[in-house]
């Protein structure tokens, strides 16, 4: 279990980090403020929350696990500390899923302080019906997607020593996975079909699938799944079997480990 | 029993040649001194030994466990001093070594092995703001925690002030007392020829000399250093020193020709000298230093 200690090593290194606290900070504050937002001006409902709160989150989150993520073996790894690490009997593994571990807590406390935060808030301020029971679901969905992206992080972290590479590695992770999928998947298909625009109201299973493999879509079918929120409602009267919430869950699991495995197996066989 | 065993070991970088086919092995209570100058693939050595590097070519194992396949077994009897090491950040000192004594899963106390390397009044500090020095000092502590049956230690006396170097050798005595095993690089002669039993040579990746101290000393013509201080030294009359047969090396240093030769060339080379028409003031002999073994091994480059 001694992935365990570089863990544990990881958490108290970062939890001195002025970086992650005002990471954290800024969290808090948009969360906070989304929420005020929402029901003090716009005297909106629960759902509408939800769905504000969902188009945030969907763009912020993944930048924020990206940002504590990208660094966790490459700043080692250039500084000196990873030889330190491996001169007592640790292996690589252990070293890879301590510190995927550790940012995922690093991640996910933060995160999840700022929702009870403006979930409290919000529950407060709405008047009328609260959705106890989907909370934590919304809660626990939204942490599994930044969670995906920590994932990815760690996995550009791993696979290389370069830190220009890693940088572009963790800017292009993040435009191709939440701001460019859609269109390229709509390019792609468009293509496909001749430009026949109807393909686009009505997918075909396969295209379906890729469009819901975007981190951002598996979780807003998650979020749907909760909530009758308007988003993701191409999948739920997609009349294809295939594609459940479950499939989404299982799709943001392999968003956090695939990348992991992937750069471990560069990192594994690396000069250090 | 063979501790460290390499066989045929390269290591290819790109366009250098880092190790060339190296064959080492170092024996169980022996304290083994790595020396060469910079570059000359020391490191390279010890981070194949520990796992941080792929050999690209041969074998080297460590109580007969593959460094490369089996990287966690060699480091569960190893103790390492790392060069190129930085410490964890928001970590204290104490706390460095609280992480090597969880790792080894030992139990010791923490503030025994800071107090052995004198840190225990900074044990508290976090330990990026130590200095080289202090670094060096804790790297040595976590090496040291759990008893380990090999101690292996990159430049060890690297940013160490003299007390401090001489501290390290103390400690590295206390070590082969209870039986460890010693393998340590360095380029400051001095250290090595202070502890080590058997030292080896590397120059250019290549292992050009492995023996005693006065194995070595043997294999350079007796091993005697003349030190001549003549009126004026020039070109003509250190040339005229190395024609003598018997002379392996004639270096001038300080106003002074150092060379290195067997007893019997010694009063030819007074007597070239005098013939030469250089006045010598002053002549002495010594016993040849590791330092000039080093020169004569490596045709001159120095450590």
């Amino acid at each position: 279990m001694t992935w365990r200690d570089v863990a544990t090593r990881d958490i108290r290194g970062a939890s001195r980090s002025a970086g992650i606290w005002i990471v954290g900070g800024v969290q808090i504050l948009l969360f906070v403020g989304v929420t005020v937002v929402e029901f003090v001006l716009n005297d909106g409902s629960f759902l509408t929350y939800i769905e504000r709160l969902t188009g945030v989150v969907a763009v912020t989150i993944p930048l924020v696990a990206l940002l504590l993520g990208y660094k966790s073996i490459l700043a080692e790894r250039a500084g000196g500390q990873l030889r330190l690490a491996l001169s007592v009997p640790h292996s690589r593994r252990d070293l890879a899923v301590g510190k995927l571990v550790g940012r995922c807590f690093v991640f996910v406390v933060p995160t999840a302080l700022a929702l009870c935060l403006a979930g409290g808030i919000a529950v407060t301020l709405a008047d009328g019906s609260v959705p106890w029971l989907w909370l934590p679901w919304f809660a626990g969905v939204t942490i599994l997607y930044g969670v995906a992206f920590v994932g990815v992080a760690v996995g550009v972290s791993l696979s290389t020593a370069t830190g220009r590479r890693v940088t572009v590695g963790a800017i292009g992770a993040y435009l191709a996975t939440v701001v460019l999928w859609e269109d390229l998947h709509t390019a792609v298909l468009l293509i496909l079909h001749r430009f026949d625009t109807a393909v686009l109201r009505d997918m075909p299973s396969w295209a379906l699938f890729a469009r819901l493999a975007a981190p951002s879509e598996s979780y807003e079918l998650l979020v749907r799944t909760g909530f009758a929120v308007d988003r993701a409602g191409r999948y739920v009267d997609s009349g294809v079997a295939s594609i459940t919430w479950l499939t989404a869950l299982g799709l943001l699991v392999a968003w956090t480990l695939v990348p992991v495995a992937l750069g471990y197996r560069r990192f594994e066989a690396a000069d250090l | 029993m063979t501790v460290i065993s390499a066989t045929n070991l390269s290591k290819r970088y790109d366009d250098v040649l880092a190790l060339d086919r190296v064959d080492l092995n170092v024996e169980a209570g022996e304290t083994f001194g790595f020396l060469g100058p910079n570059g000359a693939g020391k490191s390279t050595f010890i981070d194949i030994l520990l796992g941080f590097v792929a050999p690209s070519d041969g074998t080297m194992s460590v109580f007969g466990h593959d460094c490369q396949d089996d990287g966690v077994a060699v480091r569960e009897r190893v103790g390492v001093l790392p060069e190129g090491y930085a410490p964890f950040d928001g970590l204290s000192g104490r706390q460095h070594v609280e992480y090597a004594i969880r790792s080894k899963d030992v139990d010791e106390n923490p503030v025994d092995v800071l107090s052995r390397v004198g840190l225990r009044d900074d044990a508290a500090r976090p330990a990026t703001d130590y200095s080289k020095g202090m670094r060096q000092r804790l790297a040595l502590a976590m090496a040291l925690v759990g008893e380990p049956d090999l101690l292996v230690l990159d430049e060890p006396t690297t940013g160490l002030d003299p007390n401090g170097a001489a501290e390290m050798r103390t400690i590295l005595r206390e070590e082969t007392d209870r039986g460890a095993t010693i393998f340590f690089s360095s380029h400051v002669l001095e250290q090595v020829e202070a502890v080590c039993d058997r030292v080896g040579i590397l120059q250019n990746g290549r292992l050009i000399a492995t023996d005693t101290i006065s194995g070595l000393r043997d294999a350079i013509g007796g091993g005697t250093k003349l030190v001549i201080t003549p009126a004026a030294v020039d070109d003509d009359a250190l040339d005229a020193v190395r024609r003598i047969d018997g002379v392996e090396t004639a270096v001038e240093r300080d106003g002074a020709i150092e060379a290195t030769c067997t007893n019997d060339a010694k009063m030819d080379a007074l007597v070239e000298l005098h013939d030469a028409g250089v006045e010598v003031v002053n002549f002495r002999t010594e016993e040849a230093s590791l330092e000039d073994m080093f020169v004569e091994f490596t045709g001159g480059a120095r450590a």
